[in-house]
């Protein structure tokens, strides 16, 4: 097991609010790591700032360091970092146009043109989805059509047809219903083979479900980090022990 | 997720049980064959397994309930392997028992050529295989039968104590030897009743039903 | 108790909605009936005639029609750009605030104060004369702050997740705007510019005092020239003739014509609406 990524010393402010306190959080390569906490406890921002994204806030602010693969992130050009780490939202958010054209997006703006290998990464990146079944014979048609849990399997191979090193996912099932969160959830568990996977969620239980790692943020501050088993059995921190069990958050 | 999980754990389990079944036809097999070298066996490597095997189910069924909140039929499975698990545990700490006191048995010729005891632990491995074989399969019939058969081993050992009591009566002198014989058709009769346990355990899984504690009229409504 | 307070409110709508159709079939309605059995095809391509007593509507229809099109040309462009500079590219500080309240003061300002300043800044002080160019600069002046404030609307409301979900694919802000910003913006940018064109189209008073004539027997492509248009025929017909009773027939057939037209120019925007909406 390597660290793919590693938060150092990680603190963030917008204008002169402090969001994060001194995160020391390292990601392993190819599992997934869970980030639980009560709403506004920083989970959410952290996981924006792993691709940069609270850049695009002006009174954005970050001290510490952020390594991917031993790089700092912000020695990369911000646009070739976002094709390296991948995003998928809260809520399904895919493009008004086709669903291949949502899948060949990223690739086309990375300059491919050549339409047959557009063909075969949209092909690839939809059955690592598991839509590819259920939208071959339609790829041609609105996004839009598609149901919740669909699209947002859409907006997942979307995320992987650029073939990123990262996934990262913020509350990726919390506009889903049941059925079509076991199906997310059972794809996060395919997907971590080949890729590094942080997925943030405030249901816990999620967590508990799918994750290899689970660190528990609290107003800002990392209370505890360890392998999901021992988070959800035996954990350290009194605090983590309260929010585990339900009594508050 | 919970369905590898819950075979993995019954993987673990149906390993733990044959391991059990090993250890009863070996530590028996000390006595039959006078061989110290299968009590050794069941005292330094299935025994050590066994414990091992214990604390890993455990470990596993604490994992799977605190991560996947198992309900209904996964509930009750893994709340029942977690009883099982303690049974076998037990059947293994009989079975050293036995392995134990044969390595000092065997020192000395026997008080009476052994036909009850090997008869006593031939059933009790049985009644283990039913038991575990109906809980895998979810088979009530299969539990229903093996839990009937405990009745044979009870019969057996108490054959075997009023056999033993007329040689002591005889010559006081056997009392030794006898008690020895008579705690090892006891351990024996433990292992039985705690694999007819596991039989209980079926009809807990398969149907939600909890038949302990019920006499042989209650357990047919 | 809530459902019924609902469909109270519902009722309530749909009257309202129904009342402002029915008063524009009743305008129209009443102009047909005004208008005496003038209407015809040849009507909309005959020129007035006989002291404006004959003849159709040609001159004013294609004077406002070409006067639309320069409007459209002249306002269109700056007012988007001007939108999107305040949507997206401002720095939220005061003076930005104040420009976007001088802006939206700006349209409500009356439409013969716009003819004042034409006249005195296009006509006068740019020596453009009376002219349609100089009354197309005075409409867009007058439309530009409803072209501004439209897009500025129409671009704020893209939605964050859409232009998020593009950035975290690695697009540049010139591709989030390509693809994502004028995909969900273009339909509320152009019902926008058609309602202002809608609205030069109807206006009197600003060219009243930059170029429009009274008559003129030729139609000409020529900016610089004077101009006929429809607003200010009707208002020559229906109140300053000579022959009322003989120019009131005219005066409503031009009058329907009008209202098509601006009709015309706000179903058209619709559809388009609706034509862009269904992919979103």
């Amino acid at each position: 097991m390597a660290l793919k990524i590693e938060a150092r010393d990680v603190s963030v402010f917008f204008g002169n609010n402090q969001i994060l306190h001194n995160i020391n959080l390292g990601i392993e390569e190819r599992a997934v790591t869970a980030i639980i906490g009560p709403s506004g406890c920083g989970k959410t921002t952290f996981l924006r700032t792993l691709n940069r994204l609270n850049d695009l806030s002006s009174d954005f602010r970050l001290q510490g360091d952020i390594l991917l693969s031993n790089e700092n992130i912000y020695g990369i050009d911000p646009i070739l970092l976002r094709r390296r780490v991948g995003m998928v939202f809260q809520k399904p958010n895919p493009f008004p146009m086709s669903i291949f054209d949502n899948v060949a997006y990223g690739l086309r703006l990375q300059g491919i043109k050549d339409k047959e290998t557009i063909q075969d990464k949209v092909k690839t990146a939809l059955t690592a989805a598991g839509l590819w079944q259920e939208v071959s014979n339609r790829l041609n048609s609105n996004a839009f059509d598609l149901s919740g849990g669909q699209q947002q399997r859409l907006c997942i191979a979307r995320a992987i047809a650029v073939d990123p090193e990262v996934l990262l996912m913020d509350e990726p099932t919390s506009a889903l219903d049941p059925a079509a969160t076991s199906k997310v959830e059972e794809l996060i568990l395919a997907l971590k083979k080949n890729y590094t996977i942080v997925l943030v969620t405030h249901n816990m239980y999620q967590a508990a479900r799918v994750s290899d790692f689970t660190a528990f943020f609290l107003n800002g501050y990392l209370v505890e980090f360890d392998t999901t088993d021992t988070i959800f059995t035996n954990p350290k921190d009194e605090r983590t022990q309260r929010y585990v069990t339900g009594k508050f958050g | 997720m919970l369905n590898e999980k819950i075979s993995e754990i019954s993987s673990l389990l149906s390993e733990m049980g044959g391991l059990v079944e090993d250890d009863i036809v070996r530590c028996v097999r000390t006595l039959v064959e006078k061989d110290p070298s299968e009590a050794d066996s069941v005292i330094n490597e299935l025994e050590p397994r066994i414990n091992a095997l214990e604390k890993q189910i455990d470990e596993e069924c604490l994992i799977t309930l605190a991560r996947y909140q198992p309900v209904a039929h996964d509930l009750r499975r893994i709340v029942a392997v977690l009883k099982i698990d303690k049974d076998l545990e037990r059947m293994g700490d009989h079975c050293e028992n036995i392995a134990r006191r044969a390595k000092e048995i065997i020192k000395e010729p026997l008080l009476k050529p052994l036909i009850d005891i090997p008869r006593m632990a031939e059933t009790a491995q049985e009644i283990t295989r039913q038991a575990l074989d109906s809980f895998f399969k979810e088979d009530t019939q299969l539990a229903r039968e093996c839990i009937d058969k405990d009745i044979l081993v009870d019969e057996l050992q108490e054959q075997i104590i009023r056999e033993l009591i007329s040689y002591v009566l005889a010559d006081p002198s056997t009392m030794n030897k006898a008690l020895d014989l008579i705690f090892t058709s006891k351990d024996l009769e433990r292992i039985s009743d705690l694999a007819t346990n596991i039989g209980e355990e079926t009809f807990f899984l398969v149907e939600g039903s909890d038949i302990r504690h019920l006499g042989p009229k209650d357990q047919k409504e | 108790m809530k459902k019924r307070s609902d469909s109270f409110w519902v009722l309530l709508s749909a009257i309202c909605y129904f009342s402002a159709v029915v008063f524009v079939i009743f305008v129209a309605v009443h102009l047909l009936r005004l208008s005496d059995g003038k209407l015809s095809l040849s009507f909309l391509f005959t020129n007035p005639d006989d002291g404006m007593t004959k003849g159709g509507v040609f001159s004013p229809l294609f004077g406002s029609i070409y006067l639309t099109l320069w409007v459209l040309v002249l306002s269109a462009p700056v007012g988007v750009l001007a939108g999107v500079y305040f949507a997206e590219f401002a720095p939220d500080n005061p003076i930005t605030r104040i420009l976007r309240n001088a802006i939206r003061t700006l349209s409500g300002v009356p439409a013969i104060v716009f003819g004042l300043f034409g006249l005195a800044f296009f006509v006068r002080m740019m020596n453009l004369g009376l002219s349609l160019l100089a009354s197309a600069l005075t409409l867009s002046i007058m439309n530009l702050p409803v072209i501004i404030t439209t897009t500025e609307e129409a671009l704020r409301l893209v939605p964050n997740s859409q232009k998020e979900a593009a950035i975290a694919l690695g697009a540049n802000s010139w591709e989030v705007w390509r693809d994502v910003s004028v995909k969900y913006a273009s339909s509320g940018i152009l019902s926008g510019i058609f309602l202002a064109l809608s609205r030069a189209l109807g206006e009197t008073a600003p060219i009243l005092l930059t170029g429009v004539v009274f008559y003129q027997p030729t139609v000409t492509l020529n900016p610089m020239h004077t101009f006929m248009a429809m607003p200010y025929h009707i208002f020559i017909l229906a109140t300053q003739h000579s022959k009322p009773t003989e120019a009131l027939p005219i005066a409503a057939a031009a009058g329907f014509v009008l209202l098509i037209l601006v009709l015309l120019a706000r179903i058209f925007a619709f559809l388009y609406n609706r034509r862009v909406q269904r992919w979103l």
